[in-house]
């Protein structure tokens, strides 16, 4: 989405062919969505299938209108939840890749640690965090910045790492601090390499915050996504399953066009070929 | 306030060498001096070390031997750096600033508050006719444009001395040309002095007083030529003899320091 738009040159950014563009955009996902729902619900009918294994369009349909209170309900505290990790993870990953991007001997000796929090698998150590921090909304939110963190870290420290050297020998040049080399070029030069880690970022502070809730999510108006869907599935109703999935997926994407809209009015006037990263 | 020195060289090169810890020699026996509102041209193959000792001028590398003074001071000292102005061989800006904040970007890291440095922003700008692109960024430029905003940057400490790395080397044709003409009028309106990386033997002619040829493999000035006209010219310039004559004449040396670096190396003592 946001590479067509960045490499589109400003010239042709008309009004009228730039709504002709969002339709044409819009065209071909909208077709596979019917298509999509069609086949569903023939396959349903067809085999027969009983809505207490595979829900038809219809039944999830009928369970978000059923239960549209407790979904929203839930999607704003998985919302709560995915938004604190992934500011958290924001905080805490340029923070550490700072650190990382100062010296080289530091990245050295820090850096492969970063790969293992990535590799360790998130719902293993979950429990830990649960007995650390207690049922509810900290355990969820931790485990949605340990699993999102690493793409920040890992990005932004590439982007810091990375400026052109050209530039660097032209801020020395003219005599430039310590300080002004990091804050007026190596921050803003990795802006387009964080936003690439933030991207990826955002999903997974989404995911995190429903594998938290599996874990340490709570009962009643204050359950999330999460606990929700292992409420429902262990009920067999399998229609309200498939309510808050969609649900989170929705959540997922809103937390996606944030960061792209973001990264499109903060990246707005790099060159397409400087802001290849954001893809 | 440009100062200008009236006696002794803006630039002094003594005997400067520079070897690569693996062992290359990159500048051997270097000498050079550059007088106030001189143009010196400095034409070599790739790999002759002519960037290198631009980068040396400008106190951005090392040499491992002999002494470079930019009025008298060394190259990393603030005073001489406050003093030269460096044109790269890309554009070198910074995507995120416009065009204005480009240019101002070194009095931006020298402290100079806001209000002055657009002054001085709009008043080079203006020199390198650009005043109508100010807001603009640089993605929006043509790659003759950026080199403008890059020289306008590069002028805009009014810097006595201007170092330019093979700026239009990656320009088509006629922008040079047109650049190169620019160039010219910007020089003959600030009065500074100029050296100038190019491997192009006709800018180098059409630009420069004097034109120090250098050879690689180890690099070394083989030879200096002065160019026998006026500092004023235009593209006429390029039909008369004494442009063709020393474009014939730099040729020659250049080919000959390629070919046998012998008879080159006992040229040297000319330059």
């Amino acid at each position: 989405m946001s590479i067509t738009s960045s490499t589109t040159p400003p010239a042709t950014k008309t009004t009228p062919s730039r709504t002709r563009n969002t339709l044409s955009n819009l065209t071909p996902p909208a077709i596979t969505f019917v298509v999509t729902i069609a086949l569903w619900q023939a396959i349903i009918t067809l085999f027969d299938i009983p809505p207490y294994l595979v829900p038809g369009p219809l039944d999830v349909v009928n369970a978000l209108r059923e239960s549209w209170r407790t979904i929203l309900n839930a999607t704003w505290m998985t919302f709560q939840a995915s938004a604190y990790a992934l500011l958290i993870s924001v905080v805490l990953g340029v923070s550490v890749a700072l650190i990382l991007a100062s010296s080289k001997r530091l990245y050295k000796a820090l850096f492969p640690y970063t790969v293992v929090l990535q590799t360790t698998p998130v719902i293993a150590v979950a429990p830990i965090i649960v007995v650390w921090f207690g049922i509810g909304m900290s355990s969820i939110t931790t485990v949605g910045v340990i699993i999102s963190v690493f793409p920040i870290i890992a990005n932004t420290t590439t982007g810091l790492l990375s400026t052109d050297p050209n530039l660097l020998q032209l801020f020395r040049l003219y005599n430039a601090s310590r300080w002004q080399i990091l804050t007026k070029l190596r921050l803003p030069y990795a802006l387009p390499y964080f936003f690439a880690g933030a991207r990826v970022a955002a999903g997974l502070a989404v995911i995190g915050a429903i594998v938290g809730e599996y874990v340490a999510g709570m009962g009643g108006k204050r359950g999330g996504l999460g606990f929700v869907i292992v409420e429902s599935a262990n009920r067999l109703r399998m229609g309200q399953v498939f309510a808050a999935t969609l649900a989170s997926a929705i959540l997922g994407v809103l937390f996606l066009v944030a960061i792209n809209t973001l990264s499109h009015v903060v990246l707005k006037h790099w060159h397409a070929s400087a802001a290849k990263h954001e893809g | 306030m440009r100062q200008t020195l009236t006696d002794g060289p803006v630039v002094s090169i003594r005997d400067v060498g520079k070897t690569y810890s693996s062992g290359t020699t990159a500048l051997q026996n270097i000498y050079l001096d550059v007088a106030p509102h001189d143009f010196v041209s400095l034409v070599g193959p790739s790999g002759c070390g002519k960037s290198t000792l631009l980068r040396i001028i400008a106190g951005l590398g090392d040499a491992t031997s002999g002494s470079v003074t930019v009025n008298g001071e060394t190259p990393t000292s603030p005073k001489a750096r406050q003093s030269l102005g460096y044109v790269f061989q890309d554009a070198n800006l910074l995507p995120w600033h416009n065009v204005q904040d480009n240019v101002a970007l070194p009095l931006e890291l020298g402290g100079v508050g806001k209000n002055k440095r657009r002054e001085a922003a709009e008043e080079v700008l203006e020199l390198v006719g650009l005043s109508d692109f100010a807001h603009a960024y640089p993605r929006e430029l043509s790659g003759g444009m950026r080199m403008r905003v890059s020289i306008a940057r590069a002028l805009v400490t009014e810097p006595q001395l201007i170092l330019m790395d093979e700026p239009f080397g990656a320009l088509d044709e006629i922008t040079r040309q047109r650049l190169n003409q620019e160039l010219l009028g910007i020089k003959k309106q600030t009065g500074a002095t100029v050296i100038f990386v190019t491997h192009n033997v006709f800018e180098a002619v059409y630009l420069s007083k004097r034109i120090a040829i250098m050879s690689a493999q180890p690099g070394r000035i083989v030879h200096t030529v002065s160019v026998e006209a006026d500092a004023e010219r235009t593209p006429d310039f390029r039909g008369t003899d004494v442009f063709s004559r020393t474009v014939v004449e730099v040729t020659e040396v250049l080919e000959r320091g390629i070919a046998r670096p012998d008879t080159a190396q006992q040229k040297e003592q000319v330059a």
